[in-house]
């Protein structure tokens, strides 16, 4: 599928990572011994292999009286299942996995690597998402029931001051002066054709480099929510509707001089 | 926590302050189950509980019950977090046999009861103790209407006033 | 795994249909009849597929000289309520054996619908609280 037209386009944003998932129903009796088959779906693809804690289940919920909370419901005890990550050999794609999320991440590493576009990435996660539901069925006799779909872009705008924010994200220089710490979450409800659709988060936050010798502003818009449908052909129709979310809504959110800067076409 | 792979990027966030609204619990035990971030007093007054149903043994129920699923325990959680009221208290929490839990309350002449099968398989119902009526719906991902019902529940009910019923 | 949902001719219309009731997990307080009481969900079907609501048939335990009351109190589930056949079948619900071999040979299943067996509507949930009454009564708690 072709880059939707009209959608503002850059030829070189300032994008540090992407990441686009889905959270499923857990898989009944999984333990991480099955964890080698799963890899070995992916390993010619990605042949390094990292541990990290799990995430904790995500759910967007409309309605109600509270704001969407900062708000986190956790296991104490280590589960036995860790989120596992099959790594690149450049290191600049990823593939998170744990008993109920599948994720791919492309990132710069150290700054470095060419994006390779939404398209693509879009395209690898659809067939990965294949792979992994086949394999879960002939494993678990458990069909693949997609309950949630995620994507987020963050971006880095690398600074010399934090008091350059306003020069490139709209309104910000008058809300932030000469800050020296930017923290800002904000959250909107995203509808299509009258129903309610997503939630897309925004991040606004100083960044240092790791040796702390540069500053940046770290932007991360995330839109989140539950397919129509359980299956894979929804859930990559919920990313390509968030994408697109995010993508106008990074345009509205920074400026003219950050367009030119980006190569805006 | 990020899906995103913060931990090689060349850049980390920085503010040194914990951005999270709302208090950190600290674990009350070494066996709790589960820690809830909480932001609202629900939620804090729910933690020990959600605890408990989470860590139910096989059979608890003199059959062959199961504990309350986590992923179900934290949608719950998220639900518990969005409907939250100053003016109604907590809900009780109710396991089932199969892994799920229902939420509910019982005040004002209304029984509200929320069953939560899985994440987005919701059915709610309300009975209305003074006329009688009986509402249940299937419920997903939008709320609303338990929030309407909440509002309708939380207010001293005038019809009760004037019948002399209790009120509470 | 659970028999496959059907309606037992061996059981008759008056035959007691027992369910164990967990004081710290399925009692409720109810402001509205001031009183505690026991909450709907102990009365819900397991969601899964041929899931029913787990019984213990009296008849069983009788035909087998166990002392029912006995039974379903050991090891510690102190309290327990009983429906007729005959109140669950009139709101549309079947009920049929399913013993668990070497645990519990007496074990039954109260199941919904043709369509939906393991899901009880509102209205029959409740229509299986108001025709409880107790077999083992738990203190302090209502039957409502």
């Amino acid at each position: 599928m072709s880059r939707p037209e009209n959608l503002p386009d850059f030829s070189s944003p300032p994008l540090d990572e992407l990441v686009m998932g889905v959270q499923f129903v857990p898989l009944a009796g999984y333990t991480v011994v099955a964890a080698q088959d799963i890899w070995n779906l992916f390993r010619d693809e990605f042949p390094g292999l990292e541990q990290q804690p799990p995430i904790p289940p995500q759910f967007e919920a409309f309605g109600g009286w509270s704001p969407q909370p900062s708000f986190s419901f956790q296991f104490n005890v280590q589960l036995p299942s860790p989120r596992l990550w099959f790594v690149s050999e450049d290191g600049n794609h990823l593939i998170q996995f744990q008993h109920d999320r599948l994720m791919l991440n492309w990132r710069r590493i150290n700054g470095e690597g060419i994006y390779p576009r939404f398209e693509n990435i879009v395209e690898r996660f659809a067939s990965h998402l294949v792979k992994l539901g086949d394999q879960i069925q002939s494993a678990f006799g458990q069909k693949l029931e997609i309950s949630q779909s995620e994507v987020s872009y963050i971006n880095v705008i690398r600074v010399e001051s934090y008091a350059e924010v306003g020069r490139w994200i709209e309104g910000a220089g008058a809300l932030y002066g000469d800050s020296e710490i930017i923290a800002s979450n904000s959250a909107k409800v995203l509808h299509r054709g009258g129903d309610t659709m997503a939630r897309m988060h925004n991040e606004l936050h100083s960044a240092m480099s790791g040796d702390m010798s540069h500053k940046a502003i770290r932007m991360a818009l995330t839109v989140r929510g539950k397919p129509q449908t359980s299956e894979i052909t929804s859930a990559i129709e919920f990313i390509r509707f968030g994408r697109e979310a995010i993508v106008n809504e990074f345009a509205a959110l920074t400026t003219k001089y950050a367009h030119e800067a980006w190569g805006r076409k | 926590m990020s899906a995103a792979a913060q931990q090689n990027s060349a850049y980390q966030r920085y503010f040194p302050v914990d951005d999270r609204r709302g208090e950190v619990v600290p674990f009350t035990s070494a066996t709790s189950r589960v820690r809830v971030t909480a932001a609202s007093p629900w939620s804090k007054a729910l933690e020990s509980r959600l605890n408990a149903i989470t860590s139910l043994p096989k059979g608890w129920n003199g059959y062959r019950s199961v504990p309350v699923s986590f992923t179900c325990a934290a949608f719950a959680a998220q639900l518990i977090e969005r409907l939250y009221d100053a003016s109604v208290p907590p809900p009780a929490l109710v396991p089932g046999a199969d892994g799920t839990l229902q939420i509910e309350w019982h005040r004002n002449q209304y029984d509200i009861e929320v069953d939560i099968l899985e994440p987005y398989k919701v059915f709610a119902s309300r009975y209305d103790c003074v006329s009688g009526d009986f509402t249940e719906i299937a419920l997903s991902d939008d709320f609303t209407v338990l929030a309407e019902w909440l509002k309708d529940m939380k207010s001293a009910r005038a019809d009760l006033a004037t019948a002399g019923a209790a009120v509470v | 795994m659970s028999v496959e949902p059907y309606d037992e001719v061996g059981i008759a219309g008056p035959d007691l249909i027992i369910r164990r009731i967990d004081p710290e997990q399925h009692v409720v307080d109810d402001d509205n009849r001031n009183c505690r009481r026991i909450s709907t969900k102990a009365y819900s079907p397991s969601s899964g597929e041929n899931g029913g609501m787990s019984v213990d048939i009296e008849q069983l335990m009788i035909a087998d000289d166990v002392e029912p009351k006995a039974y379903v109190t050991s090891p510690k589930y102190v309290g327990s309520v009983a429906f007729t056949a005959q109140s669950l079948r009139d709101v549309g619900l079947r009920i049929g054996y399913d013993p668990i071999p070497n645990v519990n040979p007496y074990h039954g299943e109260v199941w919904g619908t043709e369509v939906k067996p393991s899901r009880f509507t509102g209205a029959q949930r409740n229509a299986i609280l108001s025709s409880a009454s107790w077999y083992v009564q738990i203190l302090g708690v209502e039957l409502v």
